[in-house]
């Protein structure tokens, strides 16, 4: 049944245009893949339900435009979304520089406790890597977030990262509903390697 | 939580004047206004009744009670703010008809003991003392007939508008003779008589100046409460009453549009559209249910649990009302100013809100209360909650409202409402096309094979058998040539006769890229198209699971690709731009549903719901009559069952109402990105002026599109959380009542302990079944 869930969380993907936003969410939602680039317009979101910890969770992921002139419409997302995932591509060093406007952007238009995740997309293509892991995960644990390097072409991580960032802000609201649980409150969630290598199998 | 009047009364003797003793009538009618006018909780009960009865209704009393319990838990009260509005010249009909919107108590108050046997409304005329022979007498009384056909209106069938009562199954369209649904009717030609919102009238301004014309079929709540009203209204001639809407429907070719005027917070309330109900009542040719009520007893003792259905099927109604009104907007962008767009909520609610808030909230009004009439038990904290966020409560939570308002129509409403739907999506994107499609029916011709195959619900069954095969004769060669444009005379010519009739509805979306082009033959293969994947997909799955699964795009993309190699388009259109292979992914995902066949369900579900409401009359009968006897407990044990086993069904078709609406709506989001995409690509130089307009219309469709579906996303997670509170509510008071059983009969308590449990499984089960 369409309401056999037990939470319903709003994630969003923000990045550069082109770093794999979209291709994440076709993976994660329907696992597929598509090499075609087309350019999201303004906003789009997929629904998935994942098991967490015994609890359905359904995952309702936006897809925000990472055009420029999309920028105001996407803004406006930030703010109903509980978990929040910064894309980088690997092979862009652009793109892993704008992290930094990024996660501004994110202090400006979303919600205070929001929960964020930063993916490096595209591990696939390790000939033309030109952000090593090691300068992601210092700046991932600079902001007390996870890192993931994924790729959505060859679907590594991809489930993981998601289902990380879901079982993350489950735990938090449920440590929010009871304070009294025996959970330390702990910050969010300290970055950690992605799991494994991330090559092409 | 004690009622607010005993609080006054207290207080006031407190306070050393004994205005309640002195002057009850006028502390009670000081108190309901204040609570109307500050809380927006309309007076349900009567003062004068209130100070007439010896012992108060308890069942209104704690109707009226939880009202509060609603209000401060941050819902909406039933009935909405001060949008009802108690006209002093019916004094009769409103409490009666108030108490109908009531839901269950979630407290009891403790002041009132359960042994106490509860006291129905009575009428104006009876003696305080509630007497079984005071019931008895009490059916003529006009608060509890019918406006329509005169016969007394049962609980499980009260609709009330306007302050009028009417059998859910009499409130009809005058013109279609479909049931017509909160929100989606509008005042007839004379007064007193209502038609769906979809028809046109010379003389009547429409409510939603959102929909182009009336004769384009839109969401069909109207119909299918017509639907309903008419099946009810002759149980004896079933296929009479099957066919007259459709025929009706068909030759009106309309269906009527849910008027979806902003529905800004379920502020508003019963006024508006009961007007329309009104004019109904004239064609209400008396339904068996009503002619059962020859008892005449005018108390509402379902009412308890009526008002937390009303405020779910008011948000729903609300939610699609500003759904069809965005849709409308996003359709007739060429028309229309596009409204700013904001994100999520707030965009729908503006884009709504700008265009009828009077008819709004008059929708809603009267949602809250054809829905707490319809007795189903929906807990009415959409409103509320909507509106605390802040965001279109009218584009959000009005989910509930609308579904359990479908719940009324009969199989052939429900043929309407989704053909209304689709029509209505329909309309939004192929706005040019039906004007320009050369159907040689009256009907636009998108929207008259959508009817057909809607309206014909019982014809879609005979037809099923013939069309698949039909259609998969005529799928190979769309699928392998290009659609050339013969087609469209051939699906005509189907559509004519009805058999694939539902199968164009789908094809109906397709059209818009092609709406650029010659009209009529793309619209010709695009309905071939459709039928091809849908029946593939039909044929592949059966009952499919509304969840995205995994692979779906796959499918999409193979098919799409497949299509785009293997389709050419037809020469004689001139642009290319649209490639009518490409079917939309929404129907190529495994979990689609093509509309029939949630109409079927949708029927099924009527079906089922009129059976309960039969159920209902015996038992309020029974109820009514064994007052204060001590089997009296044990009936209302088995009356909120039988709300319960009503609450689900609603629930139940209430999201096949929002898979439906999902489902058009993400087509309705491909068909614009492929346009407005094709409009980005090309360069900024070289685009007219014309075409820089409309990429911006598009744009905002697009969006507002995004936006309705994360609407229909966010209904449904309200709906959910309100069903647990609902369910554990009802849990509760059967337990209390099943308290009072125990110092009677131990055993059967024992026995009604499960209760709500098979209830529950039984519904589940259904329902996995069916998916």
């Amino acid at each position: 049944m369409a309401k056999a869930y037990d939470h319903l969380f709003k994630l969003l993907l923000i990045g550069d245009s082109g770093v794999g936003k979209t291709c994440l969410i076709i993976r994660f939602a329907e696992d597929n893949f598509t090499s075609t680039y087309i350019s999201t317009i303004g906003i789009d979101f997929k629904i998935r339900t994942v098991d967490i910890d015994g609890k359905k969770i359904k995952l309702q992921v936006w897809d925000t435009a990472g055009q420029e002139r999309f920028k105001t419409i996407t803004t406006a997302y930030y703010r109903g979304a509980v978990g929040i995932i910064l894309v980088y591509d690997i092979t862009d060093e652009k793109s892993f520089e704008n992290i930094q406007n990024w996660m501004k952007s994110i202090k400006e238009n979303a919600s205070a406790g929001v929960e964020r995740l930063l993916i490096g997309n595209k591990c696939d293509m390790e000939g033309k890597r030109k952000v090593q892991r090691d300068a992601a995960e210092k700046l991932a644990k600079e902001h007390g977030i996870r890192f993931f390097e994924t790729s959505a072409k060859s679907s590594v991580n991809v489930e993981e990262a998601f289902s990380t960032l879901a079982r993350d802000i489950l735990q938090k609201s449920s440590r929010k509903a009871a304070p009294s649980s025996s959970k330390p409150l702990l910050e969010p969630g300290p970055p950690r390697k992605a799991g494994g290598k991330c090559s092409l199998a | 939580m004690t009622p607010l009047v005993p609080v006054m009364a207290v207080r006031c003797r407190s306070l050393g004047v004994k205005l309640v003793q002195l002057f009850p009538s006028r502390v009670i009618i000081l108190a309901f206004r204040v609570a109307e006018e500050e809380l927006g909780i309309p007076a349900l009960l009567d003062a004068e009744d209130m100070v007439a009865l010896r012992v108060p209704d308890r069942l209104s009393i704690l109707t009226y009670v939880s009202q509060y319990y609603n209000y401060f838990h941050g819902r909406s009260p039933i009935g909405g703010m001060a949008g009802i509005k108690r006209p002093s010249s019916e004094p009769q009909e409103q409490p009666l008809g108030k108490k109908a919107v009531s839901e269950p108590p979630k407290p009891v108050p403790p002041k009132l003991p359960p042994a106490h046997p509860p006291a129905r409304a009575k009428p104006k005329e009876t003696c305080p003392v509630t007497t079984k022979g005071v019931l008895a007498e009490s059916g003529n009384i006009p608060s509890s007939s019918c406006g329509i056909c005169g016969n007394h209106v049962h609980l499980v069938q009260r609709y009330l508008v306007d302050g009028k009562l009417y059998h859910r199954n009499c409130f009809r369209c005058r013109q279609c003779w479909n049931v017509l649904l909160p929100g989606s009717y509008k005042a007839g030609p004379e007064p007193g008589t209502f038609i769906c919102t979809s028809h046109q009238q010379p003389d009547n301004v429409q409510i939603s100046g959102l929909r182009s014309t009336g004769n384009k079929p839109e969401s069909t709540p109207a119909p299918a409460a017509a639907k309903v009203f008419q099946k009810a209204a002759e149980p004896k001639k079933p296929e009479q009453v099957l066919k007259k809407p459709s025929q009706e429907g068909l030759a009106n070719s309309t269906k009527p549009s849910v008027s979806y005027s902003a529905s800004s917070g379920f502020k508003s309330v019963n006024t508006p559209w009961s007007s329309s109900a009104v004019n109904k009542s004239d064609d209400c040719k008396g339904t068996p249910l009503g002619n059962k009520t020859e008892h005449r007893e005018g108390a509402p003792s379902g009412p308890l649990w009526t008002t937390s259905t009303t405020k779910t099927q008011q948000a729903r109604e609300n939610f699609f009302r500003s759904l069809e009104s965005s849709s409308n907007k996003t359709s007739d962008t060429k028309n229309q100013v596009p409204s700013s767009h904001g994100p999520g909520k707030t965009a729908s609610a503006r884009t709504t809100t700008e265009v009828s808030p009077v008819n709004a909230e008059k929708d809603q009004a009267r949602n809250h209360i054809i829905k707490a009439l319809a007795g189903s038990n929906t807990s009415p904290n959409r409103p509320g909650g909507l509106s605390a966020t802040g965001s279109s409560a009218s584009s959000s939570g009005k989910f509930s409202p609308t579904s359990s308002q479908w719940q009324s129509p009969a199989p052939k409403a429900q043929p309407s409402k989704t053909a209304g739907y689709t029509a209505l999506k329909q309309e939004k994107i192929t706005n040019p096309l039906p004007k320009s499609q050369a159907a040689s029916k009256p009907l636009d011709s998108v929207h008259k094979p959508e009817s057909k195959g809607i309206k014909g619900s019982v014809n879609v069954g005979e037809d099923k058998s013939e069309s698949p095969a039909e259609w998969r004769s005529l799928l190979k060669p769309v699928a392998s040539k290009d659609q050339g444009g013969s087609k469209k005379p051939t699906d005509n010519s189907q559509v004519g006769t009805g058999s694939p009739a539902h199968k164009e509805t789908k094809p109906s979306p397709l059209v818009v890229p092609a709406a650029k082009q010659d009209s009529a033959s793309s619209g010709g293969y695009m309905k071939k198209l459709i039928p091809s994947s849908d029946l593939v997909r039909s044929c592949q799955n059966s009952k499919q699971v509304w969840e995205d699964p995994g692979g779906s795009a796959k499918k999409e993309e193979e098919s799409n690709q497949l299509k785009k190699s293997t389709t050419t388009f037809k020469p004689s259109v001139p642009k290319s731009i649209q490639s009518p292979e490409a079917v939309s992914p929404t129907k190529l995902h495994p979990d689609y549903l093509p509309e029939e066949e949630i109409q079927e369900k949708v029927c099924d579900i009527e079906k089922q719901l009129d059976e309960l409401e039969l159920k209902g009359v015996d038992l309020e009968k029974q109820l009514r009559g064994c007052e204060g006897d001590e089997s009296e407990d044990a009936l209302m044990v088995d009356w909120f069952k039988l709300i319960h086993e009503k609450q689900l069904l609603l629930r139940q078709e209430s999201e096949l109402m929002y898979k439906m609406k999902q489902q058009k709506l993400e087509e309705q989001q491909w068909n614009i990105e492929t346009e407005l995409r094709h409009l980005m690509s090309k360069p900024e130089e070289l685009k007219t002026p014309r075409e820089k307009e409309r990429e911006e219309e598009l744009l905002e469709s697009y969006l507002n599109t995004v936006n309705d579906r994360n609407n229909i996303v966010e209904c449904l997670d309200e709906d959910r959380l309100r069903e647990r509170e609902e369910d554990q509510m009802l849990a509760d008071m059967i337990q209390r009542l099943d308290g009072s059983l125990e110092s009677q009969e131990p055993e059967k308590k024992k026995k009604k302990n499960k209760f709500l449990l098979p209830i529950i499984r039984k519904q589940k089960n259904k329902s996995k079944a069916q998916e």
